[in-house]
């Protein structure tokens, strides 16, 4: 009895894989393929084409603005053929769904100060595809708008800038569910990329460096996973705002140097987790303000000038097993900084002893310096930095606290540096 | 001798003038939200009393800042906002403001400014309802 249930099962399951792939055979032979060779050829075949073509484009330079596609169908570049906006507009717009757009090269969309133009946009559709295309001097590249479960894969963007101000983001999302942004480069945009009101996404093995702002921005992006990513070399480094349940792992900062600057700034991110990052040549490595229940474990923080900042109206953060070394200060606050947790770090600065040699410094480390509240209330004295006054301004208050906040301070500091962080 | 002495003086008396200054954008942060300046048409700045400039991204950054500082529009000397899509600062008190979704300020507060009268200036793509201009006061309230 038991053997003929499963055996009946058995067979309906194999009698719907079959019904399957009758089907897609079935729709594979009605899906015509298209093959074009210049603009009135590309233009004739997106309107008479129906779901499930593929348009073969070949190797050529089109002339195309505006050109909308609102057919589930597949656009193929042979020998990357270019789509050029001569400057006078937007190049793609898809609002249909299961769109692939694959091996195109994007150049010279227009630019305005009240519509965000862009070489490819996706309108209201979901599973749309954009694989291996190229997009130079773009206003913006990719524009997603209100979109679900989109792929962006393999693409290079890069933008060239004649006036700083009036550059759009490389990559633009809006509104949009499920998205995966994979192995994409962008560079010289005025954020590489950028999300706003996106949710349960993936961003990972992206590239993003010389945009003229941020290399990543997001606002209001919830459940966001970003991993394997680096961010070298932006105008203002990396900001993300306003956001709950984020997951940073495996990530890259670096060379962010200027007065407003920083690795990352967060702004406002509640329950959210940071691992195995690099934080490398910031002028600040991470700014914290507003942020609550943030977990920053197994990072390094090296070469920075300030490697965590943490403003006085943070709460609940914990800061475990991570590396600080190189930085000149390796922390900073402009108040009293309470219910932070930090424990278990390494921190090149200190200067204990491990007389029961469990790995373990026998005295806290406090990561704020006298020095650095110092500067706080007068950043003139920064010149005084490194001098024997500085040095010793900071020894006497290590015997003597009283001016750096007492509960900030790490009971546990390590002795050797963790050398076998998974990296990216 | 009087002379330059004289010029030294208003050299003296011209470096703390209290007066906004010109952003710089691409490179001033916005003194609430941190982000870097990039939009002129939505940028304004506060100068209090001491001739301090404080500079903003977004007119809602502004207001929220002044909130959350406990302070009031008569600390301030100066409250000025650029006008819609222009490098030009206006008189906040005397601005008409205009809301809209569709203005995608940098931190959709999503208003613009304007001096007299928003017809003046090309908003059709915006889809904005010209009869409900706003003032700085009604404004002020909504952040």
């Amino acid at each position: 009895m038991h053997f003929q249930k499963t055996y009946h099962l058995y067979f309906k399951s194999v009698l719907l894989k079959v019904l399957l792939l009758i089907c897609l055979v079935v729709s594979n032979i009605f899906a015509k393929k298209i093959n074009v060779k210049n603009k009135s050829e590309l233009l004739k075949a997106i309107q008479e084409c129906s779901d499930g073509d593929i348009i073969m484009v070949s190797k050529g330079r089109y002339e195309i603005n505006n050109l909308t596609i609102n057919k589930s169908i597949q656009l193929l570049g042979i020998g990357l053929p270019i789509f050029d906006g001569k400057n006078k507009g937007e190049i793609l717009a898809i609002k249909a769904s299961n769109v692939i757009i694959k091996d195109l090269r994007f150049e010279h969309v227009g630019v305005t100060s009240s519509i965000d133009w862009a070489a490819i946009k996706v309108i209201e559709a979901s599973n749309v595809q954009i694989i291996e295309n190229q997009i130079f001097d773009s206003f913006f590249g990719i524009y997603l708008s209100a979109s679900q479960n989109c792929l962006i894969k393999n693409n290079q963007i890069k933008g060239s800038p004649q006036n700083e101000q009036n550059t759009g983001n490389g990559f633009h999302a809006w509104k949009c569910d499920k998205i995966r942004v994979e192995n994409n480069t962008v560079e010289g945009h005025r954020d590489g990329f950028y999300f706003e009101f996106v949710t349960n996404s993936e961003v990972t093995n992206n590239l993003s460096f010389h945009n003229i702002r941020y290399g990543l921005h997001f606002m209001f992006s919830h459940k966001n996973n970003y991993s394997y990513n680096t961010f070298d070399n932006n105008g203002a480094g990396v900001a993300v705002m306003y956001t709950k349940m984020v997951t940073m792992k495996h990530n890259v900062f670096k060379n962010n140097w200027g007065s407003s600057s920083y690795g990352i700034l967060l702004k406002d991110i509640t329950d959210s987790e940071m691992e195995n990052n690099v934080f490398e040549n910031n002028t600040m490595g991470i700014l914290m303000e507003g942020c609550n229940r943030f977990v920053i474990k197994q990072n390094d923080f090296t070469k920075n000038g300030v490697a965590i900042r943490m403003q006085a109206n943070c709460e609940s953060n914990e800061l475990t097993e991570n590396n600080f070394k190189n930085n000149t200060f390796d922390m900073a606050t402009n108040g009293t900084v309470v219910s932070n947790t930090l424990n278990n770090n390494y921190w090149d600065k200190y200067d204990g002893y491990d007389l029961n040699k469990d790995g373990i410094g026998d005295y806290a480390y406090r990561p704020i310096s006298l020095f650095s509240t110092l500067i706080e209330r007068m950043p003139q004295t920064m010149m005084l930095l490194r001098s024997f006054t500085a040095t010793l301004l900071d020894k006497i208050e290590k015997v003597l606290p009283s001016f750096t906040p007492e509960n900030l301070k790490d009971i546990n500091p390590k002795m050797n540096p963790f050398l076998n962080f998974e990296r990216a | 001798m009087r002379y330059l002495l004289f010029i030294v003086f208003i050299w003296f008396a011209s470096s703390c003038n209290i007066e906004p200054q010109p952003i710089k954008y691409t490179s001033d942060p916005c003194q609430f939200c941190k982000m870097t300046i990039m939009k002129p048409g939505f940028a304004c700045e506060l100068v209090n009393s001491k001739g301090k400039n404080f500079k903003f991204d977004d007119i809602s950054c502004l207001i929220k800042y002044m909130k959350i500082e406990g302070t009031s529009q008569s600390d301030y000397e100066f409250i000025v906002v650029n006008q819609f899509q222009k490098e030009e600062f206006i008189d906040a008190k005397e601005g008409l403001y205009l809301q809209s979704e569709n203005f995608k300020s940098p931190m959709r507060g999503d208003i613009a400014a304007f001096k007299n009268s928003p017809i003046q200036i090309d908003i059709s793509d915006y889809e904005v309802d010209l009869k409900k201009v706003l003032t700085w006061e009604e404004i002020f309230d909504l952040f």
